[in-house]
């Protein structure tokens, strides 16, 4: 035990010597407390509040054929009457139907009378007709002798007051901040006390002290754990704070129902405690596995993704805590939040989810110890230079793509949803092509080499064009053949469907020639690269179709995408140059644009003849046999390999 | 103090490489005894095994009574170890660094050691500068501070005169003759024959992971005029 203090002794003076990160990071703790704090208030401000309206309990006129007016009961809210319905049925004013914030601002929704009333009449004529069409369905069945319980579907609603409504959406939105604020610290405060002491050194002198390896371990998990809990109790307070002076204009939605009152606040902090005990522990894990800084970087990208993704699951409105859900890390502490804003959390369910905690938390630390007795402090792993010679990269293309996914689902489908073409090209140039360049910057791989760019013979530039032209129709066929397992969505299309409304040169820059280029560079050009110092051609040109297929996002685009990839891998090994990838892709998306902007748009999406799928498979079939005829690369530039 | 069995470390790997093969010597207190060899011929790894930094694939060794497979933390506590690896935080200054080093040893007045050890050592003009900031001379001061900070009865140094100017080297060399006098054992792993002369009691050469020899420096000057010329008529080709 004295040894423990005495190994804690030594962290915190380490540490008290460097205050600048946990400063920088206390820092960032207070300016989350009133992020957390908007970020819930944009998630309780979706709600629309209905207003009751003039309409409500009154029969409204409609004029109907007998056949139809004897559908209609003295409950449907609707009176049949003679002749047409005329404007006089209605009195001239309006009615206002329901509240809803734009902007941070309440506003109440009107509508004229008449218009309210031919609304409500439609809607109440529409419920009749299903409430007919629905008897006629239940005779039949009953003809044919099925029972028309057997489609009743169950359903469970939860009952919530405003106050506990409110709760329920602020608690979805409070994990994600806090989980990464937290997780940030302690990765930081971990490579600081394992990873760095390996890359400067002192880990050799402090292991020949005589306390024990695991002692120290302890001591630098406690570090970890406590700063990381020191963080989390400043941004809980934060919270609390800016809330009690008015920081924020809040909504008054939200600021009636008192979702952060003290004893909730204080409760946050027991969050906080329970949050640490499972990102810390993982931290460490992961710190005292990395030998050098550039590993703990590689390997940290990965757990970041791990850490985040179960605290999404918190923000789902049907996803509730269950026992099983419980011993899911991060989830489990996400959903409890939840719960216990709303007043739902149970005893037994919060001892759970800390026994789960601690349990986890003392596996992962117990793994951490027994790589830590076995930790040869001389052994840094293999610098840039070693790492050349060896040529393994593959670790680090899969590490490559995690942060491209991360990018571009973050970054770049947000610039694009704000504006069209600037988030394309943004995407593109910045995160497609961007990380390519500096994720093999930071691998230290050959640039040159990795991506293959040589200059290419001007048949395989040739055989770009001819692939690129057929590669659509391959595409097509794909998507058809999947359709009985992944159906075929009209809307995938209608992603790109505002670029055709764009000058056909920037239609085709930023649709055809900057994927080309910029996605060829990442995924056959740095990918395919890194992969292939490790696995064989086959491998990498199959796991970079996949990466291709996912980063292109929509399941039924994956079938076509990675069909797309295998092809365009194939090129490029055959070709030994990214240049005619970079022609096929282009040609491929040039072709598909063009075709949506001028040919009839009923042909987009329709059904696909034999004739048409023969052809295609003819088309294919030529394809693969011109790949097959090319020489295998043969380069001509002086790189000499 | 110090007594080595049949130590036996093999590296893993395609080729396995048995850097250490069956390595046998003894230290007595108060005796200094030189490790030579060539690079790779298994020194660091025999004196990194004695520090319990790795552990033998076979063969055992005690020091100051406590075994280095059974006991261990006993072993690190009675033992100063310097290396040319083992670095200093360049966060703390030079007397935190001692005072933390005694916490960390266990030392009963952590304070009042490391101001002893900062005036014997000349530390004090410095002693609140950060490690990172000291000169490569400045920085070994404060390590051979740092490895005596529990005042350890045995001594291993490995290379630890390795970028080093000639004064701090002949300083460096005072020290090692002082605490040999103190009545230390100490194992001194080097290349430079003319330190062995001046310091070594008994020269242990070891090459390719085998004991070739284990004789007096008096011995060798006798036999072969000079330690160097005993180091090449032992391994050489």
């Amino acid at each position: 035990m004295t040894e423990l203090l005495r190994a804690l002794r030594h962290e915190l003076v380490v540490q008290r010597n460097n205050p600048w990160g946990l400063v920088l990071f206390l820092a960032m703790a207070i300016a989350a407390g009133p992020v957390t704090l908007r970020a819930m208030d944009a998630w309780v401000s979706v709600a629309t509040d209905v207003v009751e309206t003039s309409t409500e309990g009154v029969d409204l006129p409609i004029s109907a054929d007998p056949e139809v007016a004897a559908w209609i009961r003295s409950g449907d809210g609707l009176k049949v009457v003679d002749g047409p319905v005329t404007r006089d049925d209605t009195p001239e004013g309006t009615e206002s139907f329901a509240h809803a914030s734009v902007d941070g601002q309440v506003v109440t929704l009107r509508r004229p009378l008449q218009v309210a009333r031919a609304t409500v009449v439609q809607d109440r004529f529409e419920d009749v007709v299903d409430r007919v069409s629905m008897e006629r369905r239940d005779r039949e069945l009953e003809r044919v002798g099925v029972e028309a319980s057997d489609f009743e579907i169950e359903v469970t609603a939860v009952e919530r007051d405003a106050a506990s409504r409110d709760a329920d959406r602020a608690g979805r939105a409070l994990p994600g901040v806090v989980v990464l604020l937290l997780l940030s610290v302690s990765m930081y405060l971990a490579f600081d006390v394992l990873t760095k002491e390996k890359e400067q050194g002192t880990a050799e002198t402090l292991l020949v002290t005589r306390v024990p390896r695991r002692t120290l371990l302890g001591a630098k998990f406690l570090l970890t754990w406590g700063g990381t809990v020191a963080v989390g109790w400043v941004w809980a307070a934060s919270l609390y704070l800016s809330q009690l002076l008015g920081l924020l204009e809040l909504e008054p939605l939200f600021g009636d129902s008192h979702v952060f009152s003290l004893g909730n606040s204080l409760g946050l902090g027991v969050l906080v405690l329970v949050l640490a005990a499972q990102v810390a522990p993982a931290a460490v894990l992961v710190a005292a596995w990395s030998p050098n800084y550039r590993a703990a970087s590689v390997a940290s990208l990965p757990l970041m993704l791990v850490v985040l993704a179960p605290s999404g699951v918190a923000t789902l409105p049907t996803v509730e805590l269950t026992p099983l859900l419980g011993a899911l890390p991060i989830a489990n502490v996400s959903l409890a939040t939840r719960m216990w804003l709303t007043g739902e959390l149970g005893l037994p369910m919060a001892a759970w989810v800390v026994g789960v905690t601690a349990l986890q938390g003392g596996l992962a630390l117990g793994v951490a110890a027994w790589m830590m007795e076995r930790m040869d402090p001389l052994d840094k792993g293999l610098d840039a230079e070693s790492r050349r010679a060896v040529g393994n990269f593959a670790p680090d293309a899969f590490a490559l793509f995690a942060v491209t996914v991360v990018a571009f689902w973050f970054l770049g489908i947000l610039s694009q949803a704000t504006a069209l073409v600037p988030g394309l090209i943004f995407t593109q140039i910045c995160i497609l092509a961007g990380m390519a360049g500096v994720g093999l910057w930071f691998v230290g791989a050959p640039m040159r080499r990795t991506m293959s760019l040589y200059l290419p013979s001007t048949r395989s530039v040739v055989l770009g064009v001819v692939v690129g032209l057929t590669m659509q129709g391959a595409g097509q066929l794909a998507v058809w053949l999947a359709s009985p397992v992944v159906p075929w969505r009209a809307e995938t299309t209608e992603g790109l469907a505002s670029l055709v409304d764009e000058p056909l040169w920037l239609m085709l820059f930023a649709g055809a020639l900057l994927p080309g280029v910029c996605e060829e560079l990442l995924v056959r050009g740095a990918l395919m690269g890194l992969l292939r110092t490790r696995v064989g051609a086959v491998l990498a040109v199959a796991i970079t179709s996949v990466m291709f297929g996912l980063l292109h996002i929509d399941l039924a685009r994956i079938v076509a995408t990675g069909a797309m990839g295998v092809v365009l891998g194939v090129l490029l090994i055959r070709s030994g140059s990214i240049v005619p990838c970079m022609v096929a892709h282009f040609v491929n998306n040039a072709v598909a644009l063009t075709g949506s902007k001028y040919v009839a748009e009923e042909a987009a999406g329709s059904d696909v003849t034999p004739l048409e799928v023969a052809v295609v498979l003819g088309i294919c079939a030529l394809c693969v046999g011109a790949l097959a005829a090319v020489r295998p690369a043969t380069v001509s530039s002086g790189s000499g390999d | 103090m110090i007594e080595v069995s049949q130590l036996v470390k093999v590296f893993p790997g395609p080729t396995p490489v048995r850097a250490v093969d069956g390595v046998s010597f003894e230290v007595h207190a108060g005796e200094v005894v030189g490790l030579l060899g060539v690079n790779g011929a298994g020194k660091t790894t025999t004196l990194r095994m004695l520090v319990t930094l790795l552990q033998p694939d076979s063969g055992t060794a005690r020091i100051n009574g406590h075994d280095i497979r059974s006991s261990p933390d006993q072993v690190r506590g009675s033992l100063g170890f310097l290396s040319v690896t083992t670095g200093l935080y360049e966060r703390l200054t030079a007397r935190e660094m001692l005072v933390s080093f005694g916490y960390l040893q266990g030392v009963d007045d952590p304070r009042g050691r490391a101001e002893a050890l900062i005036e014997r050592f000349d530390i004090t003009d410095f002693a609140d500068q950060r490690c990172g900031r000291l000169s490569t001379g400045m920085k070994q001061k404060v390590s051979i501070a740092r490895s005596l900070v529990h005042d350890p009865p045995v001594l291993i140094l490995d290379e630890p005169t390795v970028g080093l100017d000639v004064l701090v080297s002949q300083s460096f060399l005072q020290f090692v003759e002082s605490a040999r006098d103190d009545g230390r054992a100490i194992i001194y792993s080097t290349h430079m024959m003319s330190e062995v002369e001046r310091l070594c009691d008994r020269v242990c050469i070891i090459h390719e992971g085998k004991i070739q020899g284990d004789t007096t420096v008096e011995a060798m000057m006798t036999q072969h005029g000079s330690v160097e010329r005993a180091f090449l008529a032992a391994v050489g080709p």
